[in-house]
């Protein structure tokens, strides 16, 4: 499939990635399930921007899914997670756009302290459903030249994102931002070996 | 039998009432799926949230034996075949936990034919299992049998074509879904048109699904056989690219892509709506290998691009072929018979096996091999 499920913007503080917006476009999972996939993603989109760093680009292949992060110089982050049909190149483009856009309409004061509910920012809805088709982004694939030389690093799974030490099993059971409900749908993918796809 | 299995049952048959009522109490269930629970909490398993049914995965095992039990005793003793119309529920709840047992949509089928039960409502309760498993072929299989018992004009085939759009959507490859909506093509062909526009859509989102890519030269296939064309279009600018991308000389008017493609022929001894038809496949084959050319640009090297571009220059040179050779072209020879043929005396064919020839060595095999192309004579 070539489809785009998730779109965040987070700052990247000293301690932990704070979430300033997030859109989600879930309808392909089915209905029960949507809770819990919002929830993971969200969850997967935190920990890889707190474990990207400043001034870098990571593309990180999560079973069907693909998360794409960048991170700026400043600290701003953002994360999409669609699927790796979606070319890499236009999910980057996208990255920068939305970011760009963010600065621009937000004052970099706000980031720090900012939480979803008190930034003004609304058109992470309309980008995730406007580039639900790659084409969409011809405009922008002329940019694609002048992305700046930034290295996208892939990485074939979460846990090569995570630092020495750390278990995605653990970091689950502890998430307090995941539901228990969350919980049983992680525990039952993984067990048909089939994490993240829920069917 | 022990405490325990009492208590296991009457819970059971409780649950099975409760999925049953939410059946009943709402005809516009939507989807059915399994819940993945941990452990056993002490409330109804059975959710139903904005017309969506759920259970939850620790009583789906239970339940799915117990109702299996129940039919199967009721099926044994049951004298002749004659069931009561509590088996309904169990049947239901089976059905929806693992919809591949046959027998029990056999059962169902015999209830119909008693009129038992209502063809809407099994229309609805297999669409509803297809939303638990989009690969049911048993519940495809079912709707098929179901349909003979509709009247003609209360049919509504694009509702099919829908459920085939969402099952092909959750699940990839999925060929249930793909040769149901052949077998709804076949009666419906009035959807053609629309099914062309569909298929595009569904590749863009779906570009390493073969499946769809197949059904899409089906399509094609199936516009040629019966003859349909556009009677609106007089311009065939997909096939007047393809051509021009071959040949130096290039051509305009749609005289001149006829006088290309079919040198030999004698206009006023050809049937007008052949030839129609001739030029709309061509046109829409024409289309799909810029379209594949397109997708190979924007996402990179996919197998499912290179194969549905052969398939479709395989229909135009195939067709090219049988047209110059029988102009009465009702009967279709296999190619490997127009072996025989002189594509020497059509510029537009040899300038083509020119040009593919020189897509690599893998490719001048399959042209030789599909097209008949002879590249022995490494004159060309």
């Amino acid at each position: 499939m070539v489809k785009l499920y998730a779109l965040c913007v987070f700052f990247k503080g000293p301690s932990e990635g704070r979430l300033l917006k997030a859109a989600y476009d879930l309808q392909s999972f089915s209905f029960f399930q949507r809770g819990a996939v919002q929830e993971f993603m969200g969850f997967a989109s935190k920990t890889i921007v707190e474990r990207t760093q400043a001034a870098s680009r990571q593309s990180v292949k999560q079973d069907a899914y693909m998360c794409h992060v960048y991170v700026r110089a400043d600290n701003l982050g953002g994360v999409l997670i669609g699927d790796h049909e979606y070319p890499q190149r236009v999910a980057h483009t996208l990255l920068t756009k939305v970011l760009d856009d963010f600065t621009a309409k937000v004052p970099a004061d706000q980031w720090s302290t900012g939480t979803e509910s008190s930034i003004a920012f609304t058109q992470l809805p309309a980008y995730l459903s406007k580039y639900q088709d790659p084409r969409e982004a011809d405009a922008l694939t002329k940019m694609q030249n002048d992305l700046d030389e930034t290295k996208i690093i892939l990485k074939n799974t979460i846990e090569a994102v995570l630092e020495r030490g750390e278990k995605l099993d653990d970091m689950v059971i502890k998430s307090e931002n995941l539901s228990i409900q969350s919980k049983a749908f992680y525990k039952t993918a993984k067990k048909t070996n089939s994490c993240c796809s829920f069917s | 039998m022990e405490i325990a299995d009492i208590e296991n049952d009457v819970l059971c048959e409780k649950i099975i009432n409760d999925i049953n009522a939410v059946l009943t109490r709402d005809p516009d269930v939507t989807s059915f799926e399994i819940i993945p629970t941990l452990s056993y909490q002490n409330k109804s398993p059975v959710i139903h949230v904005e017309h969506n049914l759920g259970l939850e995965s620790w009583c789906a095992k239970h339940v799915y034996d117990f109702s299996h039990k129940t039919i199967l005793a009721s099926k044994l003793s049951g004298s002749k075949y004659i069931y009561n119309d509590s088996l309904v529920k169990y049947l239901n709840c089976a059905l929806l936990i693992n919809p591949d047992v046959t027998t029990f949509w056999h059962i169902r089928r015999q209830l119909v034919e008693k009129n038992k039960l209502k063809i809407q409502k099994e229309f609805q309760f297999a669409a509803l299992v297809l939303t638990k498993k989009p690969k049911a072929s048993e519940a495809f299989a079912y709707r098929r049998w179901l349909y003979p018992f509709q009247s003609a004009e209360s049919i509504d085939w694009s509702i099919e074509i829908g459920i085939c759009d969402r099952c092909a959507d959750k699940s990839l490859s999925n060929y249930h879904a793909w040769s149901h909506r052949q077998w709804v093509l076949e009666r419906a062909s009035h959807l053609l048109r629309s099914e062309i526009l569909h298929t595009e859509k569904f590749i863009k989102k779906h570009i390493s699904d073969y499946s769809c890519y197949h059904y899409r030269q089906f399509v094609l296939q199936t516009i040629f056989d019966i003859c349909y064309y556009d009677k609106e279009q007089n311009e065939y600018n997909s096939l007047r690219d393809f051509i021009n991308f071959y040949l130096v000389d290039g051509v305009s008017s749609v005289g001149e892509i006829i006088q290309t493609l079919l040198p030999n022929i004698d206009l006023n001894a050809t049937n007008e709506d052949k030839l129609k038809c001739f030029l709309y496949c061509c046109n829409f084959a024409a289309y799909d290998i810029k379209f594949c050319d397109d997708l190979k640009n924007l996402f990179g090297f996919r197998e499912s691009f290179e194969n549905h571009r052969r398939a479709s220059l395989r229909f135009i040179v195939e067709n090219c072929m049988r047209f110059n050779s029988s102009v009465e072209c009702y009967q279709q020879p296999p190619v490997s018979k127009l072996s025989k043929f002189d594509y020497s005396s059509n510029a537009f064919l040899m300038a083509l096996k020119k040009s593919e020839g020189m897509l690599g060595e893998q490719h001048r095999k399959w042209c030789s091999l599909f097209l008949n192309f002879d590249y022995s004579d490494n004159s060309d």
